[in-house]
């Protein structure tokens, strides 16, 4: 199995903090170009998976390759290739929007042409150019939160990581936010999310489903629903929560 | 390297407009060392002066009246007038309005008369240990120099050994502690800002959560804590040349020695207080814990400095504590530099302190600052 | 309205609770200012450095060195060839005074005139030099008067005095020992209580704004006086059992005395921590960010407390000014009550303008943070 051609690879990837086992085990495969959401209730383990894979917490066992670069050993070099967004959306909030573009842009060490160019590519993309001048404390919320996707996405990464992006954010800004999780996938970039909104399941090209640290369910939208005999995901969702049982 | 330097820029620039931007924290910035250099400059003075003294005469002769005299003509006693006795005296004192009780007995005159020696007594408020101590100092002084004129007077027309000695005050002829204690104060200001502000930007960053953004980034852990430090440095600089503006416009406190040297022993001072301000960071769960942790170690430092409390007084044990204190090595230097004008061959010990301290917290900083996965 | 109270409290109390590093450092740090005030803080100066030219080397001229040296209040720190040698000495701060024995010194007791012997001050620290000159020049009155009663004490001299006339006896009252601590002390409590009360509401309240929980705090029904008492109280109490360490410590390992009466102590104590808080509140009205809150208590009132009221440099040698800034500073007027309970024993009575002040500072500060705290909406 050639590694480099997938986008995230994993093979029995663990995490535990003392006692307490957040990650068990974890194996799955997700492929370049495609949207994928990792569902669960809080505390299933999503937001330490998707911390692992980003570099940012050593596994305890298991390996995991991201975008070929095998992060349970070099967890530094991943990070020029990936983009990341937090469900906080950590800005400077002292700092305009143009600002905070130059910020991120600077710290992954792009030259100063190209930084221009993708800042003014990226304000007009999530029609930010109006505001570029704007504190940042000043901005809606569902501005911000392009504000934060467009930070993460400065350095044209290869892989975006999304951890519950869209909280605190209105149905409209939302539904704009995944049209734009749809065009980046289409160019190309892999987008790995977490969310807790089972609509916005439905954006996903597949979907995995934790449950205490494990993985209890993969696949497209569609085949868990027939899987699970559902009309929407949520009633799978809630058809695995309440089983109890592991695969 | 270039690309290196590039993104140290970059988040040099970011920590710049974010200073530039709080106001409230920019007029702290500005405002802060004219305000204490000035306030501290004048407030500081551990000069004895203006005590106040009763007097209790129960001799009233022209002998007592003269020593009541020599009293009135010294800076150190500021005379308020007699008390009637024992109970006046207690009331005086137990109230405070009254520092030292000069007591001279009955047959003070009459006692000298017949060559006698007598004592005076001097009751003192002995709550401030050491100015009623330099003062009674002061007292015996005045008090001997009267009983020398005395003998003087009896031997008059003998030759008589002088032993006056002639007086050759260096560096500050006026004796004003004010020169002594003005740079001191400079340094004690430099110290707080810089470790203050550095220990909590680092500590802001991470309740923000920006501090996690950044880890998700290739940013490596010395461009970004170079990229945090040298804005504080330049901001350093700056203050520096305000308070010693200070210093030398307002105070007229001499600078006599190099310019350069203090600028480059200010720059290896600035690596310990920042180097501070890191390690503080690393280690403070909010900017609260930081604030306290920065000010605890600043009220050490500060201390065991050797600005206000001599050094040498201290016991054996203080006086090896105050090796690892960075600020006792930049105090000594900025004092021997402004008032001695010394050269760096006088600084070996300082030089070294200095070298090995703001090298050792940086690297206790970095070692325990982790962007790295856990 | 105690309930609501209560809980704003109580919840504050938690936050105290649940962050140990604070905590401890908060009563960490008047255990470890108590000790260094009072082992380290000597202001008296001794062991002054001495060095010794002596061209003359005679027997008289080393009994003048040794009378320095005798006198207790100089070490000898070296002696050198000449005076240029003497002064590259001062510049390596190895002594801070130095005399030069002129040649020929020894003629003087023969009645002879001699050059005078030179004394060379280090005048870097003025105050250490004035002291230490003083001391020196003691030295040689009392050098010249031995000398002339020994030259002198033949037959046909009739000045009748063996030695100098006139002794001064002092006597030191409230604190024979002359212990520093039993002085520091009284001020390190104020200091610390205002650190304690001022600084951290400050604090406290500021970070309520800036994580917006000041806000949820204000459309709930609480009211503004109810969330600032219920705020400062809590620190208000850690403050006084700061105090306690501090007061338990001097007394354990200082033996300063407790003379007067506690409860005087006690209610000028909460007059104090009172003002205190009014002030903190007062400073977390007015700014936004905890770093803000942090400089600004200290300017206004950490270092006022340290440096305006006695604490350590006497007021009264201070520029008028100065003293008239002093007037508004709380600890000026809570440290004589502090020093007069603990070491004279006196009275509420000779206090009672301190009182007054105190409290008439409390009011005008908290009807203006009341004012000031007001729910607003932008």
């Amino acid at each position: 199995m050639p590694v480099e051609e997938a986008a995230i690879q994993t093979r029995t990837l663990t995490r535990t903090f003392g006692r307490f086992t957040a990650v068990d085990a974890v194996s799955f495969r997700v492929e370049r170009g495609e949207v994928f959401g990792l569902l669960g209730a809080n505390g299933a383990g999503k937001t330490t998976t998707i911390r692992m894979l980003t570099g940012l917490l050593r596994p305890s066992g298991g390996e995991a390759w991201v975008v070929g670069v095998p992060v349970h050993s070099a967890p530094e070099s991943v990070k020029p290739r990936i983009g990341y967004m937090s469900q906080k959306f950590s800005l400077y909030e002292d700092l305009t929007v143009a600002e905070n573009l130059t910020f991120f842009g600077g710290v992954y060490g792009l030259p100063r042409r190209v930084l221009a160019h993708r800042r003014a590519e990226l304000l007009d993309l999530f029609d930010l150019t109006e505001l570029a001048n704007r504190l940042t404390s000043q901005l809606a919320a569902g501005h911000r939160q392009r504000l934060a996707l467009a930070s993460a996405l400065i350095h044209r990464p290869q892989l975006l990581f999304l951890d519950e992006p869209t909280g605190g954010i209105d149905p409209i800004s939302r539904r704009t936010f995944w049209r734009m999780i749809a065009g980046l996938a289409e160019e190309g970039t892999t987008v790995m999310v977490t969310t807790h909104y089972m609509d916005e399941a439905e954006y996903c090209h597949r979907l995995a489903v934790m449950r205490d640290g494990r993985i209890v369910a993969v696949g497209s939208p569609r085949d868990l629903r027939r899987e699970y005999n559902a009309a929407t995901i949520e009633e799978v969702f809630l058809a695995i929560a309440s089983t109890g049982g592991g695969s | 390297m270039l690309r290196s330097l590039r993104i140290i820029g970059h988040v040099f620039r970011k920590e710049i407009l974010q200073v530039v931007r709080d106001r409230q924290m920019l007029r702290m910035i500005l405002i802060m060392p004219i305000l204490q250099v000035i306030l501290l400059g004048y407030a500081v003075t551990i000069d004895v002066k203006y005590l106040p003294l009763g007097v209790v005469d129960y001799d009233h002769s022209p002998e007592s009246r003269r020593l009541i005299e020599d009293f009135r003509h010294n800076e150190t006693f500021d005379l308020r007038g007699r008390l009637a006795g024992p109970g006046a005296v207690r009331e005086a004192l137990d109230s405070g309005r009254i520092s030292a009780v000069l007591i001279i007995p009955a047959g003070f005159a009459s006692s000298l008369g017949r060559a006698e020696p007598v004592s005076v007594q001097m009751l003192m408020d002995g709550v401030d240990s050491n100015a009623s101590l330099i003062a009674a100092a002061h007292a015996r002084g005045i008090v001997e120099s009267y009983g020398l004129s005395l003998v003087r007077e009896r031997l008059a027309g003998r030759q008589l050994p002088d032993l006056r000695p002639r007086v050759t005050v260096f560096y500050n002829p006026e004796l004003a502690s004010r020169f002594y204690m003005v740079p001191g104060i400079v340094v004690i200001l430099l110290t707080m800002l810089t470790s203050l502000v550095t220990g909590i930007g680092l500590v802001r960053e991470r309740e923000a959560g920006t501090l996690e953004q950044l880890s998700v980034t290739p940013i490596r852990t010395v461009q970004l804590l170079l990229g945090k430090i040298l804005p504080f440095v330049l901001i350093a600089y700056f203050v520096l040349a305000i308070a010693i503006s200070v210093c030398l416009f307002w105070f007229g406190v001499p600078m006599r020695g190099s310019w350069g040297l203090l600028a480059i022993f200010s720059f290896l001072f600035l690596f310990n207080t920042l180097g501070l301000g890191l390690l503080v960071s690393t280690i403070a769960r909010s900017q609260q814990q930081a604030l306290f942790m920065t000010w605890f170690t600043l009220i050490f430092g500060i201390m065991m400095s050797g600005l206000f409390f001599p050094i040498e007084n201290m016991p054996p044990i203080m006086q090896q504590l105050t090796y690892i204190n960075p600020l006792r090595y930049f105090l000594a230097v900025v004092r021997e530099l402004f008032l001695k004008g010394s050269g760096v061959g006088a600084f070996r010990l300082e030089t070294a302190g200095l070298m090995m301290l703001g090298p050792l917290a940086l690297l206790l900083a970095g070692l325990r600052f982790r962007k790295r996965a856990r | 309205m105690f309930g609501r109270i209560t809980a704003v409290m109580g919840k504050e109390f938690r936050h105290i609770v649940r962050d140990p590093r604070s905590l401890v450092i908060i009563l960490l740090m008047p255990l470890l200012m108590t000790f260094l005030y009072g082992y380290a803080m000597n202001l008296d100066v001794k062991n002054i450095p001495l060095g010794i030219v002596d061209h003359d080397n005679t027997p008289e001229s080393r009994e003048l060195a040794e009378a320095f040296l005798s006198s207790g209040q100089f070490v000898l720190a070296r002696r050198y060839p000449d005076g240029q040698a003497a002064e590259e000495g001062m510049r390596r701060r190895q002594s801070v005074v130095t005399m030069v024995i002129p040649a020929g010194y020894a003629v003087m007791y023969e009645g002879g005139r001699v050059r005078p012997v030179e004394l060379l001050v280090d005048g870097s620290n003025g105050n250490t030099a004035a002291i230490a000159l003083g001391y020196a020049q003691a030295v040689m009155a009392r050098k010249a008067v031995a000398v002339a009663v020994e030259l002198l004490a033949g037959p046909d001299i009739q000045s009748g005095f063996s030695g100098l006339p006139i002794r001064l006896e002092p006597r030191f009252w409230y604190n024979a020992a002359q212990k520093s601590s039993h002085f520091f002390v009284p001020g390190l409590i104020a200091v610390i209580l205002m650190m304690a009360s001022a600084l951290l509401t400050s604090v406290t309240v500021v970070r309520e704004k800036e994580s917006g929980t000041l806000e949820q705090l204000l459309v709930s029904p609480v009211g503004s006086g109810e969330l600032v008492i219920g705020k400062a109280l809590p620190y208000g109490l850690l403050a006084l059992v700061d105090g306690a360490f501090i007061l338990m410590c001097g007394s354990l390992a200082f033996g300063v005395p407790l003379r007067g009466s506690p409860l005087v102590l006690f209610a000028f104590t909460g007059l104090y921590v009172l003002a205190a808080l009014t002030i903190g509140l007062f400073i977390s009205t007015l700014v936004d960010k905890q770093l803000v809150a942090m400089f600004g208590a200290l300017i206004v009132t950490v270092l006022p407390s340290f440096m305006l009221s006695g604490f350590i440099f006497p007021l009264r040698s201070m520029p008028e000014f100065l003293q008239l800034i002093s007037l508004v500073v709380p600890a000026r007027y809570y440290i004589p009550v502090v020093r007069g309970v603990l070491l004279k024993g006196v009275g509420a009575g000779v206090f009672v303008s301190n009182g007054l002040f105190l409290l008439a500072l409390m009011v005008v500060l908290s009807v203006a943070s009341v004012v000031r705290f007001k729910p607003r909406l932008e």
